[in-house]
């Protein structure tokens, strides 16, 4: 019976040490914890870690002394040691947690039952932002294990101002317009942002590190057509017409025929050929001006509405002048969170 | 003279066309056939002729004369020469953007003073003009001559002229070239004794208008 559960601990502890992930130890005896965790030897890994957290260990080998201890008594069901050791590594790096789909629900409910017992705050940061000054917002985001009064403050380049003040339980977050007092937008150069977290007496704050960059803002160029409208001809070339010849046509029948109908046939017929002259003119006349290609016409309605397009183009320019003004007095806030070289933490 | 010719052409290429008004200047050739009497006496000759024509609003104030030497046909057995004058003027008012009402009159004389008749007489009809596009029109005109006037005496009850004309020229009407003729018919009576006259006048102008 004893061996039957000596079995069943170790097998539950082969799933915990096959299924933990592969962390980087620098301190040998953080390493020794961690190859007598990985034998099994759950009393030596315990022994050890203790050892390690003894020495001068880097804020990530205590991390992961803390989780070995952690881990380990856990496993030998000792509960309030592994909620102790889970609370302390909880203090060192707050965004440290077991894989709910890696390790068993006792541990991941000893680790909540840690987290429920401190303050601190987790998953701090700053979203990378670009936008014009005075039109945008930098999204600030974080959760509080417990539910408290979150300050956050932005420090830096002379600026030192408490941005929002708000109580939050669970996940909180603001948006910062990144401007001063005055509106204007804050200067170039590196900022911190403190989120702290206060309950009571207990306290915790994070340090976010981000960079503030100014740039020029786009201008937008002026149109030369409105899209979708193209402007009509405002002349066109009506189609050939005979009006001309017909006109001609009757002129000269009109008058030659009335000349030849009242002549007198006793004075002789000398008048003819001048007539006849002139009124074969009058008809070539007419036959040219009716072959001839004729003249492009302007056309009212199509003026109309080009002026119509040439009046909005303009009001869309005139506007565009207006912006593009505008917008050289602007400035393009970017910001970006700088990952501080802190074994991963920001 | 010459400062004279170069001025004028100066103006006539320079000028600025007048807004509702228009004024045209013409000048060139006649051609004149005449008959008096019977198909016996007749004269055909040619000469110059000039014209003015001064437009304002619906109005329009036309005079035109013509200068000729007719030489009678040799069938006739007539031997001299005869020199025309005549001047025209018409008033017209135009009722509608094609036609208008003339009157006026006119007045033509020959020389030598007994070759033929003068006469005056006085003019009231109507005219037609229309553009054939933007560089050319086309006119036509009737009139009835009232109380016709002649050196020799008598008179003439049905007396009439019939016109046609065209004009071809630059767009804005600055130059052209206007080809017309005029025919003329007077039933002249003395004393019952029938003693008409015919006439042709035929004109090719060079016109310049401001």
């Amino acid at each position: 019976m004893r061996r039957a559960f000596r079995g069943l601990v170790l097998g539950v502890a082969l799933v915990f040490v096959v299924s933990r992930p592969v962390l980087a130890q620098e301190n040998p005896t953080v390493r020794a914890a961690q190859a007598a965790y990985d034998a099994f030897d759950l009393a030596g890994a315990i022994r050890t870690a203790r050892e390690a957290l003894g020495e001068q260990l880097s804020a990530d080998d205590r991390a992961i002394a803390l989780e070995l201890l952690a881990f380990s008594y856990g496993v030998l069901d000792s509960t309030r040691q592994a909620v102790d050791a889970f609370r302390d590594l909880i203090f060192i790096d707050p965004n440290r947690e077991p894989d709910v789909n890696e390790v068993s629900p006792r541990i991941t409910s000893l680790y909540a039952s840690a987290l429920g017992q401190v303050l601190v705050v987790r998953r701090a940061s700053v979203d990378s932002s670009s936008f014009i000054s005075g039109q945008g917002v930098v999204p600030i985001n974080y959760s509080v294990s417990r539910p408290s009064r979150v300050v956050t403050r932005v420090v830096g380049q002379g600026f030192d101002a408490v941005i929002d003040s708000q109580l939050v339980a669970g996940t909180g977050g603001l948006r910062w317009t990144a401007t001063d007092d005055n509106g204007d937008p804050v200067p170039v150069g590196g900022y911190q942002v403190l989120v702290t977290a206060i309950e009571g007496t207990n306290e915790f704050a994070v340090s976010l590190e981000i960079d503030i960059r100014h740039g020029t803002v786009d201008t937008v160029s002026h149109l030369t057509s409105l899209p979708g409208y193209d402007k009509l001809a405002e002349m066109e070339s009506p189609p050939r017409d005979w009006k001309p010849l017909g006109i001609s046509v009757l002129y000269a029948g009109l008058s030659t025929g009335a000349a030849y109908a009242l002549a007198n046939p006793d004075l002789g017929d000398n008048w003819r050929g001048g007539a006849m002259a002139v009124s074969l003119a009058a008809i070539t006349t007419g036959f040219i001006m009716s072959i001839r290609k004729p003249e492009p016409r302007p056309v009212d309605a199509n003026i109309r509405y080009n002026q119509l397009l040439d009046q909005q183009l303009a009001q869309q320019n005139l506007q565009i002048g207006l912006d593009n003004e505008r917008r050289r007095r602007q400035v393009r806030l970017t910001v970006v969170q700088v990952v501080v070289d802190n074994g991963g933490r920001p | 003279m010459k400062r004279v010719l170069v001025g004028l052409a100066a103006i006539a290429v320079f000028a600025i066309p007048l807004n509702a008004q228009s004024l045209r200047l013409a000048v060139g050739v006649a051609g004149v056939s005449f008959s008096e009497v019977s198909e016996g006496l007749q004269y055909d000759g040619a000469g110059g002729n000039a014209m003015i024509d001064f437009r304002f609003g619906k109005f329009m104030v036309q005079g035109e004369g013509y200068v000729a030497r007719l030489v009678p046909d040799p069938e006739t057995g007539l031997t001299e020469d005869v020199d025309f004058r005549q001047i025209d003027v018409r008033i017209a008012y135009f009722i509608s953007p094609a036609l208008a009402i003339q009157i006026g009159g006119s007045g033509r004389e020959a020389t030598p003073d007994n070759s033929t008749t003068n006469v005056g007489y006085g003019r009231i009809g109507l005219i037609s003009e229309n553009r054939l596009g933007s560089i050319a029109r086309i006119w036509v005109r009737g009139a009835y001559l009232p109380n016709p006037k002649f050196s020799g005496g008598g008179s003439a009850e049905f007396a009439f002229e019939i016109g046609l004309g065209t004009w071809i020229g630059t767009s804005n009407g600055r130059f052209g070239v206007r080809i017309e003729y005029d025919f003329q018919r007077i039933d002249r009576q003395v004393k019952d004794v029938d003693v008409p006259q015919q006439m042709m006048v035929g004109r090719l102008s060079f016109e310049v208008g401001f």
